[in-house]
């Protein structure tokens, strides 16, 4: 227990290929008095480095932002620029497109649940020293990682940084044969999913819930991946391409990349903004009508309601998808008949177009605008840590207030838990950061 | 054999300069694989295989070029910086999350060639690159002598 009424917790996070970030929470008069959450994306660099290439780049250009969700990345480039070209991309493409997204999901979401985030749930300050307990678990999750895997290189061309996906399709699209092959590991999958989700279920999770402003991709028909209005828990739906009418990125001091909110005038501030949450809470609370009754079911009998608040546990609500996205796979992979070609053809114009997708740890959204020669004039991308930032902070400001209690260590265990939850690409690592105490 | 890095970050790409180094000519009885380096790949990689040999590049202070040979069976492997790839899972962890999980191969050697440029870009430099031919032979040493 500590006494002192005053206390900064400063987190700093070791400097990695992709950037650094960090945390700290400044305590004074035993009141949370500050809460930053500071992070380093490299996404705004290639904004610029875009501009100049031709539209049929951005796929391959974007892929490299992410190592763990170039899917995201190529499927919202190729759908803004099919919008800017007036083209629409349906069939069998489409459903190629979301089985794609499928094995993206997959891998991503069981590598966050199995080795990133269950270790924190446990007690373990990483994966390796979880697996000798877990061994079992951790197996499980390793193959049903790799069924993720194998769809990615499939249809992506290899398993990392897919370079098969173009503007209008693919380059190449699979036998009947090769998808065939992927239905026996799938219905293991099917299986391996629901281990672990009988595992993650039984977690022990705070107790506390906030209430956020949820936004994902909403699609009708279908939960969301690559197409639908950009919709909000506050009655929102929009087209991707008015995205930025309602939505703002803004320079934050403490942080190099920008911070996402939503606009929110009220009389007398006509700039008032405030946090939203994307990524698998927000999917899930907006579209749990269109989950497979097998993952409705399993959602249930994890106790998850149609809306989970408590963002810890969205360790079982990537379980439940993970759900999901195996059953999608498996429908996808049944219905296949090869399209008569890889790629409907794009011509450039001049015009402007945006795609929204649902990337694994939430909306991801690319605009371009090009030049009449498909040059693109102008890019912007809006990823999902940089729309969770804000909301990250006000949690870390809610959870940390009524546990002061705490010791420095459990405290710190317990906020970098609460920045897991986002499954934030800053995260990379499960044993990264390191305690600075400062008496004020 | 499999050869760990990354093409665009310079010396990183030592393990896989090495393992297209030993595709040049016939290595019999081995086959030669080019990884990123994420333990959950390395780990899938090495499945079932009884011998494996690794060549990464490493950075353990010792003058660039210089090559270390480590027995995973015997020796722990000095943990690297945290965080040095991408979702932090090297591959260090990788040898500890296959021994926790009873799924090292009967033999494991690793070998690291010091690098010492890691900044954006291609292209070894030269000390590292006589470092994977020292490698490299070492790599048609071990293989020769179990194949014998």
């Amino acid at each position: 227990m500590s006494d002192r009424k005053s206390r900064n917790i400063k987190v700093a996070m070791l400097a990695r290929v992709e950037g650094e970030g960090g945390l700290e929470v400044r305590v004074r008069n035993g009141r949370v008095a500050d809460v930053k959450f500071r992070i380093f994306e490299p996404p705004r660099l290639f904004e610029a480095f875009l501009r100049g290439r031709g539209f049929t780049e951005a796929p391959d250009i974007t892929a490299r932002i992410c190592g763990i969700c170039p899917v995201a990345y190529q499927m919202s480039s190729v759908h803004a620029m099919e919008m800017a070209c007036g083209v629409t991309v349906g069939g069998m493409l489409r459903e190629l497109r979301r089985l794609l997204y499928c094995g993206e999901w997959i891998e991503s979401h069981v590598l966050h649940v199995v080795m990133l985030h269950a270790p924190d749930f446990l007690g373990y300050e990483s994966a390796v020293h979880m697996a000798a307990d877990h061994a079992d678990q951790v197996t499980n999750g390793l193959a049903l990682k790799k069924t993720g895997n194998a769809i990615v290189t499939l249809l992506g061309g290899r398993e990392i940084h897919p370079i098969n996906v173009r503007v209008g399709g693919f380059h190449r699209v699979p036998t009947k044969r090769e998808l065939r092959a992927l239905v026996e590991p799938l219905e293991r999958a099917r299986e391996q999913t629901l281990r672990m989700l009988a595992w993650v279920k039984g977690f022990d999770f705070p107790d506390f819930e906030r209430d956020y402003e949820f936004v994902s991709v909403s699609h009708p028909d279908e939960y969301p991946f690559n197409e639908g209005n950009v919709t909000s828990s506050a009655g929102l739906s929009v087209p991707p391409i008015e995205f930025e009418r309602y939505f703002v990125e803004e320079h934050a001091q403490h942080s190099t990349a920008l911070q996402g909110a939503r606009r929110a005038p009220v009389e007398g501030h006509p700039g008032a903004v405030k946090s939203y949450m994307t990524g698998p809470l927000a999917r899930y609370a907006l579209n749990f009508d269109r989950l497979t009754p097998a993952a409705q079911q399993a959602a249930n009998e994890a106790g998850l309601g149609r809306a989970c608040r408590n963002p810890f546990q969205s360790i079982v609500v990537r379980s439940v998808e993970t759900l999901y996205a195996v059953e999608e796979a498996l429908r996808i992979v049944a219905a296949y008949e090869p399209p008569d070609a890889p790629a409907v053809p794009v011509e450039p114009r001049a015009g402007t177009g945006a795609g929204a997708t649902e990337a694994p740890r939430g909306l991801l959204v690319h605009r371009y605008r090009l030049s009449a020669d498909g040059r693109i004039a102008e890019a912007r991308i809006v990823p999902p840590t940089a729309q969770n930032q804000r909301c990250i902070e006000e949690d870390l400001r809610d959870f940390v207030s009524p546990r002061l209690g705490l010791d420095d260590a459990t405290l710190t265990w317990q906020c970098e838990q609460a920045v897991r939850n986002y499954d934030p690409c800053i995260s990379c690592s499960t044993h990264f950061l390191r305690l600075r105490r400062v008496e004020e | 054999m499999i050869g760990i890095g990354n093409d665009e970050r310079h010396d990183d790409a030592a393990g896989l300069a090495t393992a297209r180094l030993l595709r040049s000519s016939p290595l019999p009885g081995a086959r030669v694989l080019e990884l990123a380096g994420g333990s959950v790949e390395l780990l899938a990689a090495w499945e079932g295989e009884p011998s494996v040999l690794v060549v990464d590049a490493m950075v353990s202070g010792e003058p660039p070029g210089t090559v270390r040979r480590f027995d995973a069976g015997r020796e722990t492997l000095p943990a690297g910086p945290a965080g040095a790839s991408t979702h932090g899972l090297g591959l260090a962890e990788a040898v500890g999350l296959a021994r926790a999980l009873g799924r090292l191969p009967a033999r494991l050697v690793l070998v690291g060639i010091e690098g010492t440029d890691f900044s954006p870009g291609a292209g070894l430099t030269p000390e590292v690159a006589a470092g994977v031919e020292v490698a490299a032979r070492l790599v048609r040493q071990e293989i020769a002598a179990r194949a014998s």
